[in-house]
Parts: structure tokens; C-alpha cells; sequence
């Protein structure tokens, strides 16, 4: 379970009544690869991510995480394959402590009979691994904090951290940089390029400068099919994603 | 604390020469168990069971079925209760669990109905007139028909399962339960199985709820239908919500406040019911945490000052 494996999405089509919102995508997401997905609002990202989560199921294609398939499988069964991931409007709960949050995301892979009834706060080792991972997203001073009280920029690094602390094979980060300060971009950006080949990521994200300076490949979604895939450069220099997306402003 | 309650409450009734006060005690007692059974759902899950009195019901009947039949050993009641209970409840848990909030009230409640009718229908069991108990439980040599040796018991059974609740709340369950509460989507993405949690914690608190109606059938020395019928599904609801679902001791709380002012109100005056109703209307909306968070709060501010 531990460890990373590659994401495959082979001929996924999603159709809502008329509406063809994944058109036969296809891509192999290597292991440890950062893969982003752009595209405009209404291209089917969020239909193509909740696809992979297992929120939707695809009417034709498959998806595999390393050899294996899990294109039937539930959110749950996905998430104890070692699929994590955060959400675009960030996913938290008020009531508990970041560490309490972190902690419940470690021992939740682990939910056996005898992890039942046994505290949550009460190993030790456990611990310690929430508060180092709290620590690697920035939220080492705020172990304590009901997560109620957090800032709309630390609730999304502490989503990170939840992520990061199952160790997933692959992780899927939808928009985490939406609504956050320039300040709390910049450490979240820091961040993504220190997972770099840590783990296979699938990235959305609107804020193309960190796309283009972080993601091995780009894939550019309009209309629910894929149109390009390529480097950054490939990306950039595409006529169809231009016209399609990028439009004819100056890109740097 | 368990001990001095054990101790105290018989000995300040005997002292006032007050018997019906350990009956009273011993009925409150009961109900909490009963309660706080129901807060694992109400309290942890957020799923409000309008339907515990049938787990009441089967647990009083399973000593007065057993009696007519001529077992008096307590152990076999209980064991009947759980097992009857359990089984119910594992055939109704999986079903009403597709359903949350509006819908898992009524699922509930029709169910408990629909047992409440059954028993009115049977005649071999009393029908609507009940049963009254040809004799109590006897748990070995401590025979549940006397006062005092069924309000230990109660006191020790409701200090058990107060501590099994306040070890479950701080289990790694309970946060997984209290995280869906507030938001399923998040707690399945984190490969936790909301639905398989919730349909334990069902059984178990159908179970637990079904003992407490063992002892409550061996504290009225009679069983009725009426157990099973709505107004008692509200009644244990009621008590979580007066007492605070928020917290293990609430519903003690909240069964103490309830249970008493209903056995001296009566003696005051016979239009009892119209403050009641406002005091309870007006506990609801002022205590978002029940009695017992208002009762918290007029302490001192210091526990909660930790940030």
C-alpha cells in the first residue's frame, strides 16, 4: 500500500443526459509524475477528477492505479488503495483540533476491530507523525486550533497535510491554490515542488504560472476530451490550447 | 462518585422514609442507560432514532415472555434481550441507515410502530392490556424484584456503560463518526466506512437500549406495548436533547430533570404541564448544549480557556 504507483485513465467517457462531459480521455500518469489538468471553466475537470475519486462513475473506460483496476470501486475503497486527495472548497471539520484532523487521517487507513475502541490520541508515534506533517505544510504552531478558527488558505494546507499524512500513491490536489494570499500561494507552491516524485499528483489548478513552473507534463481539457498533452514549452507553444484557452495574451 | 450514589441516594430515602425516591432513582437510572444508548446515534452519529422504544419493548418482554414460561434466571433474560434486540436491530440497522435525517426519523418510528401493533395484537402476550410479571429476574443469588438490589445494579450498569460511551467518544470510531457528522464526503475520502461504523454502532445501541428495558420491565413488574409506541421514542429523545447531546453525562442530566419534575410536579398543581412545556421550549432554544452545557457554563471560566 505504501510507496507510488501510476494513475491510468484509459478511454473514460462520461455523458450527463446529452451532454458528453468526458469525451474518451486516455493518459498514463507515470509514477511519481506531476501531471496538471487546465482547461476553462465547464471543460470537465471536476467531472474527470470526481471520476477518479470514485464520486462518479465513468459510463465507458477504466481507471488504474498501478496494475490495478478500480473502476467499479467506491470513495472509500479508492482512499484505502492509497488515493488521497483535497478538495476545491477545502473539505474540513470545525469541531476537531488540526492535530486531531491529521491524526484521524493516519489511524483511518488502520480502522481494524482493535483500532476501534483504542484512543485516538493516544500512540504516541502517531502523534509525532501528525505534528511533523503538520510542520512540513506550516501548521506546526497550530496543533491546538479547532480548525474552525483556521484562515481559508490554512484549512486547504491543512487538507495537505491530512493527505500527505496516509502516505498516498497517488494524490489528487484540485485547485489548492484557489482563494489563498499571495503569501500562503507562495508557501503552498514551495510545497508542491518539494513532493515533487514523492508521489503521483494530478494537479488542477488556475494559476498558470505554477502550473507551467512545476508540472512534468500538462494536459489541457476542453469540452471533455483531451486536446494536447505535452511539457510545459509543448503547452505553450500549441496553437489548439491557445485558441482554445490560453487565448493570444502574452504568456511568460 | 459511582460508590457514593450506590450508598447515598438509598440511605437519604430511607432516612426521609421516602421509598418511592429509590424508585424514582432507579427509573431515572434506567432511562439514562437508555438515553445515552440513544445519544451514540443522536450525540456521535447525528442520526436521530425515533424508534428506541421498540428496543425498550423487546428487552421488557424478554423477561416477561421468559417468566410465563417459568425461567427466572436474569442472565437468561438479558441474554434474550440482546440477542433479540441485536438480531432486530441488524435486520432493521443496514435498511433504515440508507436513510439519514428526515427519513431515518420516520423509517424509525415506523418500525417501532409497526412492533407496537404487533404486540397489541397478540393476545398470548396481553395484547393491549400487557403483562404484568409473574416474578422478577434472580441474578444468582440477587433477586431484581427487591427495590434496593435492582437500583445497584441500574446505578452499576448506567456507571459502566457512561465510561464504555466516554471511551468510545475518544476512540479513533467516535472521531470518524463525529468527522461524518459534520461532513460524509470528507470522511470517505479518508477510506473510513461511515456505513459500516454507523451499522455497529446501531446494534449497540439497540442492545444496550434493549438491557435497560430489562430492568425497566423488573422495576414496573409490568410490560406494555405502550413501550414500543411513540410518546417513549420521544421521551428518550427528549432526555438527550434537554440533558445535551453534546456530552456522555448529559442524558443523565437531562433524565434527573425530566423524571423528576414529572413525579413532583403533579403534586403541586394540576396545571403542571403548561410551565413545563414553556420551561422545556424555552431550555431547547436557550442551552444550545442542553442543561448540562448551561449547567458548565456558570462554573468559573478555566477548563475551557485552553487556547
Amino acid at each position: 500500500m505504501s510507496g507510488i504507483a501510476s494513475l491510468e485513465l484509459r478511454g473514460l467517457v462520461k455523458r450527463f443526459g446529452g451532454l458528453l462531459a468526458t469525451d474518451h480521455v486516455s493518459v498514463t500518469i507515470a509514477e511519481g509524475e506531476l501531471f496538471a489538468l487546465i482547461g476553462p471553466n465547464g471543460a470537465g475537470k471536476s467531472t474527470l477528477i470526481g471520476q477518479i475519486a470514485g464520486e462518479l462513475m465513468p459510463d465507458e473506460g477504466e481507471i488504474l492505479i498501478g496494475d490495478q483496476s478500480i473502476t467499479g470501486w467506491g470513495v472509500v475503497a479508492r482512499a484505502r488503495s492509497g488515493l488521497g486527495r483535497t478538495f476545491q472548497i477545502a473539505q474540513t471539520i470545525d469541531a476537531f483540533t488540526t492535530l486531531e484532523s491529521v491524526v484521524l487521517s493516519r489511524r483511518s487507513g488502520s480502522l481494524s476491530p482493535t483500532g476501534f475502541f483504542a484512543p485516538l490520541l493516544g500512540d504516541k508515534e502517531i502523534l509525532d507523525i501528525a505534528r511533523e506533517t503538520l510542520n512540513v505544510v506550516g501548521l506546526g504552531e497550530l496543533t491546538q486550533l479547532r480548525v474552525d478558527r483556521l484562515s481559508h488558505g490554512e484549512r486547504k494546507q491543512l487538507e495537505l497535510a491530512m493527505a500527505l499524512v496516509r502516505q498516498p500513491r497517488v494524490l489528487l490536489l484540485d485547485e489548492p491554490m484557489a482563494g489563498m494570499s499571495p503569501g500562503e500561494s507562495e508557501t503552498m507552491a514551495q510545497l508542491l515542488s518539494e513532493l515533487r516524485g514523492k508521489c503521483t499528483i494530478v494537479l488542477i489548478e488556475h494559476d498558470m504560472d505554477v502550473v507551467f513552473k512545476l508540472a512534468d507534463r500538462i494536459g489541457v481539457l476542453a469540452s471533455g476530451a483531451l486536446i494536447a498533452i505535452g511539457s510545459a514549452d509543448d503547452i505553450r507553444n500549441n496553437p489548439l490550447v491557445r485558441a482554445s484557452y490560453l487565448g493570444e495574451e502574452e504568456i511568460t | 462518585m459511582i460508590l457514593s450514589t450506590c450508598v447515598l441516594v438509598p440511605t437519604v430515602c430511607f432516612w426521609f422514609d421516602a421509598p418511592h425516591l429509590v424508585t424514582l432513582a432507579t427509573r431515572i437510572a434506567i432511562l439514562s442507560i437508555a438515553a445515552i444508548s440513544l445519544n451514540l446515534l443522536i450525540g456521535t452519529c447525528g442520526l436521530v432514532s425515533f424508534g428506541h422504544g421498540m428496543y425498550l419493548a423487546i428487552g421488557a418482554y424478554s423477561v416477561s415472555i421468559l417468566q410465563t414460561t417459568g425461567v427466572d434466571n436474569g442472565f437468561a433474560h438479558f441474554s434474550a434481550a440482546t440477542v433479540v434486540a441485536g438480531i432486530a436491530a441488524a435486520l432493521i440497522g443496514p435498511l433504515a441507515l440508507r436513510t439519514s435525517g428526515i427519513a431515518f426519523i420516520m423509517v424509525t418510528l415506523a418500525f417501532a410502530q409497526m412492533f407496537f401493533y404487533l404486540m397489541i395484537s397478540l393476545r398470548v402476550f396481553g395484547g393491549d392490556d400487557g403483562m404484568s410479571l409473574a416474578g422478577h429476574s434472580l441474578l444468582g443469588p440477587l433477586d431484581l424484584g427487591n427495590r434496593l438490589g435492582l437500583f445497584e445494579v441500574s446505578v452499576l450498569l448506567l456507571a459502566a456503560i457512561t465510561a464504555l460511551s466516554q471511551l468510545f467518544n475518544r476512540s479513533t470510531a467516535g472521531y470518524a463518526l463525529r468527522a461524518a457528522r459534520q461532513n460524509v464526503r470528507r470522511a470517505e475520502s479518508l477510506g473510513l466506512d461511515i456505513h459500516r461504523l454507523r451499522r455497529i454502532v446501531y446494534v449497540v445501541s439497540a442492545v444496550l437500549t434493549a438491557d435497560a428495558g430489562s430492568l425497566f420491565a423488573n422495576l414496573n413488574s409490568y410490560v406494555s406495548p405502550s413501550y414500543s409506541a411513540w410518546p417513549m421514542s420521544g421521551d428518550l429523545i427528549l432526555i438527550v436533547v434537554l440533558g445535551g447531546m453534546g456530552s456522555v453525562f448529559g442524558p443523565i442530566v437531562g433524565a434527573i430533570f425530566l423524571l423528576s419534575v414529572e413525579s413532583f410536579a403533579p403534586g403541586l398543581s394540576e396545571h403542571w404541564m403548561l410551565p413545563y412545556g414553556i420551561a422545556i421550549v424555552w431550555i431547547v432554544m436557550t442551552a444550545r448544549h442542553g442543561l448540562l452545557g448551561a449547567l458548565l457554563a456558570l462554573r468559573p471560566a478555566g477548563k475551557e480557556r485552553r487556547q
